[in-house]
């Protein structure tokens, strides 16, 4: 379960310098985990919302137009399929047909009609690269830097430097595909070694948004207005006889918060208040196609427009997961990149270019950082009998919108789309990146860990890539 | 382009320097000149951070990258005779001369070779050019004098470390010696307790008094939550307070170090430190299994009081011992308790990185050291230099990593616990059995005898010991692997061999390795470190373990960051107070239930802990000094524990796999196969103390893990405390906390000796003898008792009382009123729903209602979701009838996203079959369908449909029209004829998906019968509502979760 949410007292010992590190050892008044804080830059930024393309999208039938693996599909080549592992394989030239968009001149693929209409808003980089061919280890390090379990992600780096913007709802928000949670689920959005505070909160877009809105005990909302009044009464007698102690200050109005947080949380999912003509945008109205495991736009429509309406009421992150389970569930195509195509695009396709245009159309845009990209890329070789393709971290796609990014194509990978070639990023990188847009400078954002000052960034030294900010 | 940082003309003297360099040693300059060049290069490179820093990050890993696999060391098969990975190398060149000349790009044949200008000569080969940045890249590093890092060079030369002790770093406080400083005697008071005089000389000197000694009741309270994690009850309590003896407070701590509860208590601080788990984590998230061995195993030395040291050998080398005991062998599970990526991208670093997770666990653990930093270079705060890590590190580099549970006598990482000669008897047995098998191969030419045979062989191969197994360690043999230094950590770039080593800065002595016995599985190796760090003569293992403990009894260590007694640390707030405890720990044998009783009986722990001295909190306001106790939180478990004494629900059960908290759909909705290896534990099992719920490494139950659990990724030592609102939520909300209330209330009722109400509407009988106001009064006053540890106040009875009244009153009104809430995610992993009973996907009144799952469909990858319109629901027993009425209020709870009455509904194969109205407030309309395995939808309409407000509701059905009605419209939503009726009598149903939806005054009204008002026939009476929200509230004071 996720806290991140403001009004904590952090009654233990942790300021902005970390964990004892300094002589105020008592709770000071009124600084919580969550207070906002002054970033380090001037920043564009407010918002995150990062649409996580969990399994791995296809750059090359995307958005990383390879003209020479189409010419060579059913060719034979040597790519390294696995560390280490380089072996020969026949290539799979795309199906998708090309072309290009706007006044940057961007490629974009058929698969994504819609998406294609908004390619000026969007800084495309195509040489991004990361450690780990694996789900499990590639999802971790996309999330927190690192391909071992343990660190925080980076939703809980931006609670920690940022604080949050809302007192009544969590400040780093994850919501999951109806078709279940990515691989390793909660690792993925875990605070890692700081306070549970800042992970991240799993709001469901349907149903009771976050966990134990709706009380077990069925008392209705005045029954239980009285029993935290009650109790808040006995309390502060309590605290009457301790004074000195903020954090039963706290936690008395933390019982305040709670009760709030049953109308607000359920508030910004009620969609009552959102026009037709919104909802048509999003998908919301649309049927799915016929394949089984396909959902149709309705689903991610909808998460995009509570995204939406969170970044609205001063949500700091919001990270939505397109895809889940395994495989075809997912963007894992390896038993068939036409066919994840043909289930994932719709699905995600009209919500993403709402999401642009409506957030352009409410000035938000600027302030919004939207994210979009997996865990890594997938290969140029077929796998399968079919049309599959396996993981591939050497080369793959990422592009930012809104929030101070440079519309425009930024960096390449080789001929078949196999690796980042030239102006090749790690994706500490595009974190260092991320962080930037949103104010924060990768080498203050620290954290005393393990007798080491820990970075979202790791040891290696990272570059901001001023290519992809306006 | 341009190097980072070059544009000062420092910088390029500074290149040419180094040009000048390379060159000189590509000549094989004397000795004395090598000296010469040594001593510049150390000096420039020390000034080359950011050329360094663009060697590693471009360079090197396009050297690595492009070719190594050809011109490396470690390349199975040099090419060209050339190797690309060191300066030196590159400078000796291969078959085709020198590959570099540094400073002169034009000159040297890499560049040459990258550029593809010469045909003859390009690299990488087979037109895998490198791109035009990464060719400018190389050229820009040649030009630059090709900068290679001098820590390679070190790694290269076996006999120099990288970095020299100094005395500077030797002289660092916690690697000083333990002496047993004198107490300082206070002149005032002799004060009897060493502790206080070390406390109160400080206090002296700021001249502030310390707090007075708490009450008895805060006493009491104080050492059963430090010792035990649990509650007195009022009768300890009383009786506590009443004993005015001075071995009163003695008596009771010696009384507490006991009981078993101790070790539970205690243990758990320790597998934060050891970072314990019961699965691997990453994407697969597998049991390791028996790991729980290791938990009791800790629990058990607490409860007996092993002495710190033994506990040390213990763990690092129960194996290597003289006498080796099963529980030593458990204890080395301590080992593998890590998380191991069974996916890993590169099986090198995997097989590092699980060594890491040892050495560093280790030395966080017993030395409070960050040993780990020094992994990829040396540490950046402390004297452990890059190859000290590496000695270290052969210390466990003969371990047997880990695999799956195998429950064999070869298995790398389990072993039977049994008698060894009982083993050693099977193991003859078995290869008795093997052996004639085996022969019979060996001889038969018959195919067909060879395929029986050799299955059979299998069979007895993969026989399973009758013996239980632990989780512990193996070694390869009597011959470990060499151990390199990694260069930056890199398991493909091997640098000096090193032998095992203490950490140099504490001991340059070399480790007396004794050649292992003949009979021996294992080296020693682990034995002789284990033997260093449990020595008297450490100066960091007793200060370390002294402190931890310290840190329970006060909330925090004297040296804060209790695994961090480096420079990058906190300094001890009382140095000698420090060295007198670790002292005093090693004196008295290790025994941490000494010290407990040291600490405890010290005035200093007895102090209250009010924060009302002026002066104290103007000079001091950390409270660094002690001059009070600390309030303080209970830890996660304590709460959770806490709640179960209070309700009287508390299993004391010790020890095993442990149970499974009850996880809502909320949370198993983050699972990738929702479900997926979780299990269903029993009422009992639920009921058992934190310690024993399963830990699983990507699965936190919220119970825990709202109140700062320990991370159970990598050791913790300190755990944050934090206070927010969704803690309030599940205190409030949560399933759990709700059946703590009504056992609380039952208990309550049970002690307060009157008729209990009863908590379920059916026991008519004693209904009747309704308890009067004194028996609310002493509801009220035990309850106090037994939460808070102390009697209401005349003011707090009167508060108590309202409560009672005004929710007595409010759940009159609740009376018809039926929940049914949803409480599975919408995909679940087969495995799972195979688990779960049909009551369990909607929750709601059990007596005269039956469930059924619904539809699920996919089935993709085990993994199944639900059918929106056809999901679970229920049917209500009552009465069946096929024309008739059905009258209701129905409240579609804040987020429902559908909900439906039923009629004529009956179960088939866990399906509704029957008519459904159907409440769909996302889209603001209403639907009524037919469900007959195919779902037909009959009418449609828009329809305000609000959520949290009453909708009162008539269905009219007569033979094969059907009528609908929504609050007081005469006119109909639905008036429809059925062309394909379902005319047969059904039950009326409920079914909703998202949120609860809640039902009051259903009415059935069948024609030709007597008419039935549907009720929760298990719902208690107001009056024992309204006491379980009493005892819910109790729980959630602030009270019960602070110890002062």
């Amino acid at each position: 379960m996720g806290a991140g949410f403001t009004g904590l007292a952090l009654t233990a010992l942790l300021d902005q310098e970390g964990f004892f590190g300094s002589k105020a050892m008592a709770a000071t008044p009124g600084v919580t985990p969550m207070t906002p804080r002054i970033a380090h830059l001037p920043k564009r930024a407010k918002s995150c919302i990062f649409l996580f393309m969990y399994g791995g999208p296809s750059q090359m039938d995307l958005f990383d137009y390879k003209p020479e693996l189409q010419k060579r599909h059913g060719q034979t080549a040597n790519l390294e399929q696995r560390r280490r592992s380089v072996g020969a394989g026949k290539l799979l030239g795309s199906k998708r047909t090309f072309k290009q968009y706007g006044q940057t001149g961007q490629w974009c693929s058929d698969a994504l009609p819609h998406l294609a209409t908004q390619m000026d808003k969007l800084a495309v980089i195509k040489s991004l690269y990361s450690d780990s061919f694996a789900h499990g280890s590639a999802m971790l390090q996309m999330n927190s830097g690192r391909i071992i379990q343990g660190y925080p992600s980076m939703g809980s780096w931006l609670s920690y430097g940022l604080g949050s913007m809302n007192q009544n709802l969590p400040g780093y928000v994850v919501m999951l595909d109806p078709r279940g949670g990515p691989i390793s689920g909660a690792a993925n959005w875990s605070s890692g070694f700081m306070p549970a505070a800042y992970q991240g909160t799993v709001f469901r877009a349907s149903g009771q948004p976050i966990l134990n809105l709706d009380s077990a005990s069925g008392l209705t909302a005045p029954m239980q207005r009285d029993l935290i009044s009650t109790a808040n009464a006995l309390n502060t007698e309590h605290l009457a006889k301790r004074p000195g102690y903020s954090e039963l200050q706290a936690r008395i109005a933390n019982y305040e918060l709670a009760f709030q947080l049953q109308t607000t949380a359920p508030e910004a999912l009620d969609l009552a208040s959102e026009t037709e003509a919104t909802k048509e945008m999003y998908g919301l109205n649309d049927p799915k196609n016929d394949h089984p495991i396909a959902l149709g736009p309705a689903p991610f429509g909808r998460q995009c427009l509570v995204a939406r309406r969170l970044v609205e009421r001063g949500v700091r992150f919001v990270q939505i997961y397109h895809g889940g389970g395994h495989q075809q569930q997912n963007w894992d195509a390896h038993n068939g990149v036409e066919e994840n195509l043909k289930i994932h695009c719709p699905e995600i396709d009209k919500p993403i270019t709402a999401l642009l245009r409506d957030l352009e159309q409410r000035g938000l845009l600027d302030e919004t950082l939207v994210v979009w990209g997996g865990e890594f890329g997938r290969q140029a070789l077929v796998q399968g009998g079919g049309d599959g393709r396996d993981h591939n971290p050497k080369g793959f796609t990422y592009w930012m919108a809104g929030g101070g990014v440079k519309p425009g194509s930024y960096g390449e990978t080789d001929e078949l789309g196999h690796e980042a070639a030239v102006d090749k990023h790690h994706i500490r990188d595009l974190h260092a990146t991320i962080l930037h847009l949103l104010g924060l400078n990768h080498e203050k954002l620290t954290y005393f860990y393990g007798g080491l000052n820990q970075k979202l960034t790791g040891v290696v030294d990272p570059e901001v890539i001023r290519g992809m900010i306006a | 382009m341009t190097l980072p940082g070059d544009n000062t003309s420092q910088v390029k003297e500074r290149r040419a320097l180094l040009a000048v360099v390379r060159v000189g040693l590509s000549r094989q300059t004397n000795a004395r000149c090598s000296a010469v060049v040594a001593a510049l290069l150390a000096v420039s490179f020390a000034a080359s951070a950011a050329d360094l820093t663009f060697f590693e990050n471009k360079i090197r890993p396009l050297l690595a990258d492009q070719c190594y696999s050809c011109h490396s060391v470690k390349a199975e098969k040099t090419k060209g005779g050339l190797h690309v990975d060191s300066l030196e190398a590159l400078l000796k060149g291969g078959d085709s001369g020198p590959a570099l000349v540094p400073g002169d790009a034009e000159k040297s044949l890499l560049i040459k070779a990258v550029r593809y200008g010469d045909p003859d000569l390009q690299m990488p080969p087979k037109g895998k050019k490198l791109s035009e940045r990464q060719i400018a890249d190389l050229t820009q590093w040649v030009k630059a004098g090709a900068p290679w890092p001098e820590i390679d060079k070190a790694a290269a030369r076996p006999t120099k470390v990288s970095h020299e002790i100094t005395e500077k770093d030797r002289s660092w406080w916690a690697f000083q010696p333990i002496r047993r400083p004198e107490p300082l005697v206070n002149r005032k008071s002799q004060l009897a307790n060493p502790i206080d005089s070390f406390i109160r000389a400080e206090l002296d000197a700021k001249k502030i008094k310390p707090n007075p000694t708490a009450t008895k009741r805060e006493l009491i309270r104080r050492a059963y939550f430090d010792l035990i994690g649990l509650p007195p009850t009022p009768e300890q309590i009383a009786a506590f307070e009443k004993d005015k003896s001075p071995d009163a407070w003695p008596h009771l701590i010696d009384e507490l170090l006991t009981r078993p509860q101790y070790g539970e208590r205690w243990g758990r601080h320790w597998l934060d430190v050891a970072r314990f788990a019961q699965s691997n984590g990453y994407e697969r998230d597998g049991e390791k299994p028996e790991s729980w061995r290791y938990r009791d195993y800790v629990v058990r030395a607490f409860n007996e009081d092993k002495p710190y040291d033994q506990f040390i050998r213990e763990q690092i080398a129960g194996d290597e011992l003289e006498r080796v005991t099963l529980d030593s062998i458990v204890a080395t599970g301590f080992h593998h308790l890590g998380v191991r990526d069974d996916e890993p991208d590169d099986k090198r670093m995997a097989e590092f990185d699980e060594l890491d997770d040892m050495l560093s666990t280790t030395g966080s653990a017993f030395l409070g050291l960050t040993i780990g930093c020094a992994r990829c270079h040396d540490h950046k705060f402390d004297p452990i230099p890059q190859a000290d890590y590496y000695s270290l590190l052969s210390f466990f580099r003969n371990i047997r990593l880990s695999e799956s549970a195998k429950y064999t006598l070869d298995s790398p990482n389990y072993v039977p616990l049994a008698d060894p000669s009982k083993v050693a008897e099977w193991r003859a047995t078995n290869e008795a059995k093997l052996k004639p098998l085996q022969e019979k191969l060996a001889a038969t030419k018959d195919d067909a005898e060879k395929k029986k045979l050799t299955p059979q062989i299998e069979s007895v191969k993969a026989e399973r010991p009758p013996f239980e197994f632990a989780l512990a360690v193996r070694e390869r043999g009597l011959k470990p692997p060499p151990t390199h230094v990694l260069i930056r950590g890199n398991a493909g770039s091997p640098g000096a061999e090193v032998q095992p080593a203490f950490l140099r800065v504490l001991d340059a002595r070399k480790p007396s390795l004794r050649a292992p016995a003949p009979d021996a599985t294992s080296t020693g190796r682990r034995r002789a470190l284990a033997e260093w760090i449990a020595s008297a003569e450490n100066p960091l293992t007793a200060r370390v373990m002294a402190n931890r403990i310290w840190q329970h009894h006060f909330g925090r260590g004297i040296v804060k960051t209790t695994s961090d007694f480096g420079r990058a640390g906190t300094l001890p707030t009382h140095p000698q107070l420090l060295d007198w405890l670790a002292a005093e720990f090693i004196e008295k044998g290790w025994s941490i239930k000494k010290l407990h009783q040291t600490i405890m009986l010290s005035q200093t722990y007895q102090m209250s802990s009010r924060a009302e001295n002026a002066k104290a909190n103007a000079v001091d306001p950390g409270n660094e000094l002690l001059w009070r106790q600390n309030l303080r939180r209970l830890e996660a478990e304590a709460v959770r524990d806490t709640m179960l004494a209070i309700s009287g629900n508390l299993n004391p059960k010790m020890g095993g796999r442990g149970f499974f908290p009850r996880l809502s759909g909320e949370v198993l909705a983050g699972q990738s196969r929702p479900g997926l290896d979780w299990e269903i534990s029993s009422p009992e099992e639920l009921s058992r103390r934190s310690l024993y719920a399963y830990v699983r490494r990507t699965m936190s139950v919220p119970m825990l893990d709202a109140f700062d659990y320990s991370n159970t990724t990598s050791p913790l030592s300190e755990r944050p405390v934090t206070t927010v609102a969704p803690q309030s939520l599940l205190m409030l909300n949560d399933e759990f906390m709700q059946q703590q209330a009504a056992a609380f209330a039952d208990r309550l009722e049970q002690e307060t000796g009157r008729a209990a109400l009863p908590r379920r509407r059916n026991d008519e009988t004693k209904t009747a003898q309704q308890s009067g106001p004194d028996g609310v009064d002493s509801f009220i006053t035990r309850g106090f008792q037994l939460a808070a540890g102390r009697e209401p106040t005349k003011r707090e009875r009167q508060i108590a009382h309202d409560f009672i009244q005004r929710q007595q009153e409010s759940f009159a009104t609740l009376r018809t009123r039926l929940t049914f809430r949803p409480d599975v995610p919408t995909s679940l992993s087969d495995g799972y729903m195979g688990k779960l009973k049909p009551e369990n996907f909607l929750i709601g009144p059990q007596a005269g209602w039956s469930y059924q799952r619904g539809r699920w469909s996919g089935g993709y990858e085990g993994i199944r979701s639900v059918d929106r319109d056809r999901g679970p629901f229920a049917l209500a027993g009552a009465t069946s009838f096929s024309n008739g009425i059905v009258e209701a209020n129905i409240t579609l709870h804040t987020a429902c996203e559908t909900a439906g009455i039923a009629f004529r509904a009956s179960a088939k194969e866990n399906e509704l079959h029957g008519y459904e109205v159907a409440f769909e407030p996302r889209e603001q309309r209403m639907v009524l369908r037919r469900h007959a395995g195919e779902l037909t939808e009959l009418a449609r309409v828009s329809a305000s449909v609000p959520t949290g407000r009453s909708l009162p509701v008539k269905i009219h059905a007569t033979d094969t029209r059907i009528r609908v009605w929504l609050g007081a419209d005469s006119k109909p939503v639905f008036d429809v004829k059925d062309s394909k009726p379902i005319l047969t009598a059904g039950q009326v149903g409920v079914r909703t998906l998202g949120a609860a939806l809640s039902i009051d005054d259903l009415v059935l009204r069948p024609d030709g019968a007597a008419s039935v008002v549907v009720r929760d026939q298990e719902l208690a009476p107001p009056e024992r509502r309204a006491r379980e929200a009493f005892c819910l509230l109790l729980l959630n004071l602030n009270e019960v979760v602070y110890v002062d």
